[in-house]
């Protein structure tokens, strides 16, 4: 029996004039005094002005403007969006810029409502799912200005305590964002190296949330959506990089998908990815765009709703056309050919030689993700990690 | 690809658990939405055998019932709902809970916004967006009936002083939780089941089609329309097959999902009116209607109707339909769907056997031309393409 529960209220706005609707958003939340917080790049590139305009358009103002968030999130950072809120006496956070910011507002927005006023308080809670403190509510309102991660409008958010050598993964409703608003000019232009790296990780995300999702109808047609986005307009982002409609679309699509990918609750490639993440300082975008072909491969012909997925990668006419029994296959062809020409045409890594991994490391690495991993899937054990590994060399 | 002046919001604010037996597995949610004392709506306790069982889950929570109201309207009054206020007040509720079809649930939606937003006069929030969030007020809702299409959207329809109905869209109308348990739905009354699962399979190809419609919404329609094709006859041949009615709840459910963004269309527009003109239930009227609305619709989503036909066929049928006739396949299939089922089943298939009279016809139009669901109708619909539709039912 197909049962499933879903939960993801986070408003997504999309398009031309998103930004505009943030003040409207504000006030619906009954937030009058945002702690506007940033990164020193999307500052420089006047992202930053850009909000500012849309805030005063509506004279709507903010309690602090903080632009020091560390290119690479820290525990620093949450303590320090935590000690300004409380100190401006803020009733929101509009969080503006890359993964670090995303990070790094997720948790703080946590340990506010958690009332934890020191990150260090988090130590040994690396796995938490609270669904209590509702009593006190902190709306966020996250505006990408770099490629997305895909964590953005899902109820994860993580970190690396780099310090202490801990990596923090939260799962909790309480790391969500209130809205995440895309607009176009909170753009840049991408090289089509990162939109190719990007566009294959969220198609990974997107296969994967597919897969995991089967019995989950929302969940599904988030993923599907990411698939058929990625699929039909990937190529022609990276061939038209300056074409801010195909690079939003993109982004939107990476946004869909980790809503599917990032829901599923247990899951031993997001272990891999984000320890490989953590080795590399690659994105975990970026990982799975490497590792998630050799993946798929061990899966076939295990794992009957693979057959499915061709459907978003195909389309309706040639799932209808291709027999039954090849459906898995003819689902891995295509999105072989498909990672091929995109890997050609940006050339990108498609090895984790090429990332500077040493294979001399693999049995480390799998025995961290194992450590860390929840699942109890027998399947999934420290000789499957270790083959996953070796393949994707 | 244009997306230029292109705009669009997304948001699904409740959240769900479907699946048999959930509404048990769902007391620690219950637990956590800081209910205390409830205030219990539902239809007729004697024939709802689900009323007691959402009883006992909300009592193992430790939410009290303060108050329970006991009526079932087919599109609730402003004089009920003042009445209810009342009730909720005097008797200290702190949050909502509604077990029954979907008048149930459209009443006690309308009743939180109203609630939430401290509203006065319940004249005020006729519109979009109009009753703002003052106090929170936790919705529940249990819905017991397939179809459903409405239960988890920011929309509701309330009947004013003078008869007229009218919709109210805010995400104040939303409930928090929606607990869809196929053990709990009742499934003995086939004509409201059958209406039920066809009125969202006509609600998730207005959709589809809507001029507001996007990707994620398009892919949420496909995924309902298989579940239908998968379903409906099972239900019909096994009404206690909970699987296939878990199915047909899936169903309305994406289609309440997506119609915050995508809205719908001309047949939910004139469905509505019919209701409101003629006293019968809404999904009856759309049964009737829809065909007619596709075809009227066709020249302009003949694409649209063409994907969506592997849907409704399947694999080999839509492989062997040449993609020049997919579309009017489409219609032809929803038709004859349609058709059967309402015939087996007794239900109203022309506009005269729905008890709507020549004389009312301007009234129907009339309303039908004041819905929002005009806009996103992928054709500008006029007053006289509407009264064609209609004569073409007649």
């Amino acid at each position: 029996m197909s049962t499933f529960s879903f939960s993801n209220d986070v408003k997504i706005l999309f398009g031309d004039h998103a930004l505009d609707n943030l003040p409207y958003e504000l006030k619906e939340h009954d937030c009058s005094r945002p702690l506007f917080v940033c990164d020193e790049r999307s500052y420089r590139l006047g992202f930053a002005k850009e909000v500012k305009r849309a805030l005063d358009n509506d004279m709507i103002g903010y309690a602090f403007f903080y632009r020091k968030i560390s290119e690479k999130a820290s525990p620093k950072d949450c303590d320090a969006i935590v000690d300004l809120y409380q100190t401006y006496d803020c009733d929101g956070i509009i969080a503006l810029g890359g993964e670090n910011v995303v990070q790094s507002a997720k948790i703080a927005k946590l340990m506010l409502i958690q009332g934890v006023g020191d990150f260090v308080y988090f130590k040994h809670k690396s796995e938490m799912d609270a669904d209590k403190g509702l009593y006190r509510e902190v709306p966020l309102f996250i505006l990408p200005s770099d490629i997305p991660s895909g964590i953005e409008a899902s109820d994860r958010a993580m970190i690396f305590d780099e310090k202490n050598n801990v990596f923090y993964n939260f799962n909790s409703v309480l790391t969500r964002a209130s809205a995440v608003f895309l607009d176009v000019r909170l753009t840049d232009i991408m090289p089509a190296k990162a939109m190719a790296t990007a566009g294959l990780g969220a198609l990974a995300m997107g296969v994967k949330g597919f897969v995991e999702n089967s019995g989950n109808p929302i969940a599904l047609a988030y993923a599907t959506s990411a698939i058929h986005t990625i699929m039909g307009e990937l190529l022609p982002a990276m061939r038209h990089n300056s074409n801010s409609d195909y690079r939003i679309s993109i982004y939107s699509s990476i946004i869909n998908a980790g809503i599917a990918y990032y829901g599923i609750k247990e899951s031993l490639l997001r272990d891999i990815v984000n320890e490989l993440s953590l080795r590399t300082e690659l994105s975990a975008l970026n990982v799975l765009s490497i590792i998630f072909p050799y993946y798929y491969k061990t899966k076939v012909n295990k794992d009957r709703v693979f057959k499915s997925v061709l459907m978003p990668i195909a389309g309706e006419e040639q799932y209808a056309l291709t027999n039954a029994k090849s459906r898995e296959v003819v689902a891995l062809d295509k999105l072989k050919e498909f990672w091929q020409k995109v890997v050609l045409l940006a050339d990108i890594p498609s090895t984790l030689h090429e990332t500077g991994i040493e294979q001399s490391d693999f049995v480390k690495i799998a025995d961290a993700v194992i450590t860390r991993y929840r699942g109890t899937d027998p399947h999934n054990n420290f000789t499957t990690i270790v083959h996953l590994l070796e393949e994707a060399f | 690809m244009n997306y230029k002046g292109f705009y669009y919001e997304f948001q699904n604010p409740a959240r769900v658990a479907a699946g048999v037996n959930c509404l048990s597995d769902s007391v620690s949610v219950l637990s956590g939405l800081g209910l205390h004392n409830a205030f219990f709506v539902c239809d007729d306790v004697e024939k709802n055998s689900a009323v007691d069982e959402v009883r006992k889950a909300i009592k193992s929570a430790k939410v009290k019932v303060g108050a329970m109201y006991v009526k079932e309207e087919k599109i609730v009054t402003l004089s009920t709902l003042r009445e209810m206020r009342d009730v909720y007040r005097v008797n200290n509720c702190d949050c909502i809970v509604a077990c029954g079809d979907y008048k149930i649930v459209n009443t006690a939606k309308i009743l939180r916004m109203l609630l939430a937003g401290q509203v006065v006069r319940f004249e005020d929030v006729k519109g979009i967006n109009v009753a703002k969030k003052k106090v929170n007020i936790p919705l529940v809702v249990v819905p017991t009936c397939v179809g459903m299409s409405k239960a988890v959207t920011t929309s509701a329809l309330v009947k004013d002083d003078e008869g007229s109905v009218f919709e109210c869209v805010s995400p104040l109308c939303a409930p928090d939780y929606c607990i869809i348990d196929p053990a709990l739905t009742s499934v003995f009354d086939a004509p409201t089941t059958i209406a039920g699962a066809l009125e969202s399979f006509a609600m998730n190809i207005e959709e589809f089609v809507s001029k507001q419609a996007i990707t994620l919404t398009k892919c949420m329609n496909l995924i309902a329309i298989r579940e239908i094709r998968d379903n409906v006859f099972k239900v019909v041949n096994d009404p206690m097959d909970v699987h296939a009615v878990l199915g047909l709840q899936k169903a309305g459910l994406l289609a309440g999902a997506c119609y915050s963004s995508a809205s719908a269309g001309v047949a939910h527009a004139i469905a509505s009116a019919l209701a409101a003109v003629t006293g019968e239930d809404y999904y009856i009227c759309m049964g009737v209607v829809f065909s007619a609305c596709m075809k009227y619709n066709l020249d302009v989503v003949e694409k649209d109707y063409a994907q969506a036909l592997y849907y409704i066929v399947g694999d080999d049928r839509y492989a062997s339909t040449p993609a020049e006739d997919r579309a009017r396949t489409l219609i032809e299939t929803s038709q004859k769907m349609i058709r059967e089922l309402f015939d087996e089943n007794g239900l109203p298939t022309s506009l005269s056997r729905l008890g709507l009279k020549e004389e009312d016809l301007d009234k129907a139009v009339e309303e039908t031309m004041k819905s929002y669901a005009l806009v996103t109708n992928p054709k500008n619909v006029t007053k006289e393409d509407v009264y064609a539709i209609l004569r073409s039912l007649m």
